[in-house]
C-alpha cells in the first residue's frame, strides 16, 4: 500500500531545503555588496533581487521544528528541492543581466552552474560584469560543496550498493548525525584546494602576464571552476586565454584533486597510501586516466593535430584530466576539437565522462566504483562458466581499507546507474539530431555526454540560438547526472506518494 | 596489508593538522606527477610510432 507522506515529513523537507536556500542566498548577499564595493550597481542590484525570496524563505525555514529525523528518503527529496530552489534564485541575477536570449537560458546556465557542469549559453561572455563572474564561481563552491555532502551523506541508500558504501546505513536510520562530520570534512576539503588554488593560480597568472586589475577575478574563477569541477572559464578562448603551462598544471592538481573522494582524501591525509594503492574506486580512476591519456595522445598524433612531443604532452594531459574529472576546462576552441582533433581522441574523452571521477567526490559521471563493480562481475560470470558445476565463485574488492565481497545486489545498483546514463546520453543526443539537422552524431553524441555528466566540454552543438525545448531538456539532464538518479527517483515517489497515496 | 586498516575511517586521526593536509597534497600531487610523465613518455612513443 502507498503511504501518503505526512504534514512532518513535509515539514522536515521544508526546514532543510529552505535552510540550505537561505545559506546560499546569504552567500549571493555578501557578493551583492562586493559587487556595490567595486561600484557595480546594476549587477549588485540584480544578484540582490535574486537573493531576497531565498533569504525570506531560509527565514521561514527555520521556524519549522527541527526535532523531526531526517530520514534517506526525506534527505533526497530535500537534496533535489535545495538543487531546484537554489536554480531558480541564481537563474534571476543572470537573467536580469541582458547577456541571455531569454529566461530559460539563464535557467540553463544557473542549472549549469550548480550542478557544477560548465555548459554556458551566455551572450557576449567576454564582457560579462566581473561580479558576475564571481557569482558563476560561487554557484559552482555552493553546488560542489553541496554534492560532496549529499553524496557522501545521502546516497549512502538502501540499495546494496551504496548501503555497503555507508557501513549498512537503513532507509529509516537518521542522516543527520553522520552529515555532521561529512560537513566539516567537505568544508576543510573544498575551503583547502579552493584556497591553495587561488594563491597558486593567481601566482602563475601573475608570471603569464595577466593584468593585476582583473587577476582576483580571473584566479577566483579557475580555482572555483577546477576544485569543484565546475569547469566555467570566465573567456571565451577558456584556458587557451592564458597561454600559460604554469596555470595548467595548477588546474589539473586541483581538477584531480576534486575528483579525489572523501574517503580517499581522508586516507592520504593519514598516509595510508597503500590501502588507497588496492582501493577498487582509486584503482579505475587511476586506469581510466591513463588510458584516456594513451588515447588522446595517440589520437591526436594520428590525426596529425600536433607532432612533436611538448604540445601533444601538454593538450593532451590537459584534455585528458578535463574530461576524466567531469571538469570541462579546455585548452581547445569547441571547432578546433571538431575539425582537427580526429575522431579517437573525442571519443576516449566521451568515455572519460562517462566513467567520472571517483564515488562521492566532486566529479560526476557515472563513478570509477560502479564501473570497478561491473567489471567485477563480468569476471566473476566468466569465472562461473569455467569452473565445475555447482562451485560457488566469490569476488572480493577493496573500499577504504576494507575487503568486501561483490554481491548480485552490487552488481544490479551499478548496472541501474550505468544503464540509465548511457540511456540519458543517447536521449540527449537524438533530442539535439531531431532540433538541428546541421549537427552530426558524433557532435551530438559529445555534446549530450558532456550535459548528462556535468563535464562541460563544449562542442558547438549548445549554441545561443539553442530552442526553448532542448535547453530545458538538457538543463534536467544536468540535474539528473548530478543528483545521481536516485534523488530524482526519491523526489518523484515521495510526490507521488503525496498526490495518490492513502492517508 | 590494507585489511589491518580497520576500522574503516572510524579511528581518530592522530597528529598536526599541517602534517595531514601535506600528505593529502602530496598524494595528489604525485599522482599527477605520474600522470605527467606517462603523458611525454606516450607523446614521444607516439611521435616515433606515428
Amino acid at each position: 500500500m502507498l503511504v501518503a507522506p505526512t504534514s512532518h515529513d513535509l515539514q522536515v523537507v521544508l526546514r532543510t531545503a529552505g535552510v540550505a536556500l537561505g545559506w546560499f542566498s546569504a552567500a549571493m548577499a555578501a557578493l551583492a555588496g562586493l559587487a556595490l564595493s567595486v561600484g557595480d550597481v546594476n549587477t549588485a542590484t540584480a544578484i540582490a533581487v535574486g537573493a531576497a525570496p531565498g533569504l525570506i524563505l531560509g527565514v521561514m525555514a527555520r521556524q519549522l521544528p527541527s526535532d523531526r529525523p531526517v530520514t534517506w528518503t526525506l534527505g533526497m527529496v530535500a537534496a533535489v528541492a535545495t538543487w531546484g530552489g537554489c536554480a531558480v534564485v541564481g537563474s534571476v541575477p543572470l537573467w536580469l543581466s541582458g547577456h541571455y536570449v531569454g529566461y530559460h537560458h539563464a535557467l540553463f546556465d544557473a542549472i549549469s552552474g550548480i550542478t557544477n557542469t560548465g555548459l554556458t549559453l551566455v551572450a557576449d561572455l567576454d564582457h560579462l560584469a566581473r561580479p558576475l563572474i564571481a557569482f558563476r564561481a560561487l554557484l559552482e563552491l555552493a553546488g560542489g560543496f553541496a554534492f560532496v555532502v549529499v553524496a557522501t551523506a545521502l546516497f549512502a541508500a538502501p540499495t546494496a550498493l551504496e548501503s555497503s558504501l555507508a557501513g549498512g546505513s537503513q532507509r529509516a536510520e537518521r542522516v543527520l548525525p553522520r552529515t555532521g562530520r561529512v560537513l566539516r570534512r567537505a568544508r576543510l576539503l573544498l575551503g583547502g584546494l579552493f584556497g591553495i588554488g587561488v594563491v597558486v593560480v593567481a601566482t602563475m597568472m601573475l608570471v603569464a602576464g595577466v593584468p593585476v586589475a582583473t587577476l582576483a577575478w580571473h584566479a577566483v574563477s579557475i580555482a572555483a571552476a577546477a576544485a569543484t569541477t565546475g569547469g566555467f572559464a570566465p573567456q571565451s578562448d577558456g584556458m587557451a586565454a592564458y597561454h600559460s603551462a604554469g596555470v595548467e598544471a595548477a588546474t589539473i592538481v586541483l581538477m584531480v584533486g576534486a575528483a579525489t573522494s572523501l574517503g580517499v582524501w581522508v586516507m592520504a591525509s593519514r598516509g595510508r597510501f597503500r590501502a588507497i594503492l588496492h582501493d577498487l574506486d582509486a584503482r579505475v580512476f587511476a586506469g581510466s586516466l591513463l588510458v584516456t591519456l594513451a588515447s588522446i595522445v595517440f589520437g591526436l598524433a594520428r590525426a596529425g593535430t600536433f607532432d612533436t612531443v611538448a604540445p601533444l604532452a601538454r593538450h593532451g594531459l590537459f584534455l585528458t584530466v578535463a574530461a576524466a574529472t567531469t571538469t570541462g576546462l579546455s585548452t581547445v576552441d569547441p571547432v578546433v576539437l571538431v575539425n582537427d582533433y580526429g575522431t579517437l581522441a573525442p571519443a576516449a574523452m566521451v568515455a572519460a565522462m562517462t566513467i567520472g571521477g571517483m564515488f562521492a567526490s566532486m566529479a560526476s559521471g557515472v563513478g570509477a566504483l560502479r564501473v570497478g563493480l561491473l567489471g567485477k562481475g563480468v569476471v566473476t560470470d566468466m569465472r562461473e562458466l569455467l569452473r565445475p558445476e555447482g562451485a560457488v565463485t566469490r569476488q572480493s574488492w577493496w573500499r577504504l581499507g576494507e575487503r568486501e565481497l561483490v554481491t548480485d545486489a552490487h552488481i544490479r545498483s551499478a548496472a541501474t546507474i550505468v544503464a540509465l546514463a548511457l540511456a540519458a546520453i543517447l536521449a540527449g543526443a537524438m533530442a539535439l539530431l531531431w532540433t538541428d539537422p546541421t549537427i552530426d552524431l558524433r557532435v551530438a553524441l559529445f555534446s549530450a555526454t558532456s550535459a548528462v555528466t556535468n563535464t562541460g566540454l563544449d562542442m558547438p552543438a549548445l549554441r545561443p540560438d539553442l530552442g526553448v525545448a532542448v535547453t530545458l531538456g538538457h538543463a534536467a539532464l544536468m540535474l539528473l547526472g548530478r543528483l545521481q538518479w536516485l534523488a530524482v527517483f526519491a523526489a518523484g515517489g515521495f510526490l507521488f506518494a503525496a498526490l495518490r497515496g492513502h492517508r | 596489508m590494507p585489511g589491518r586498516d580497520r576500522p574503516r575511517l572510524a579511528q581518530r586521526a592522530t597528529g598536526p593538522r599541517w602534517r595531514a593536509a601535506l600528505l593529502g597534497i602530496t598524494w595528489v600531487v604525485a599522482m599527477v606527477a605520474v600522470l605527467g610523465l606517462a603523458g611525454l613518455v606516450l607523446a614521444w612513443l607516439a611521435t616515433v610510432i606515428l
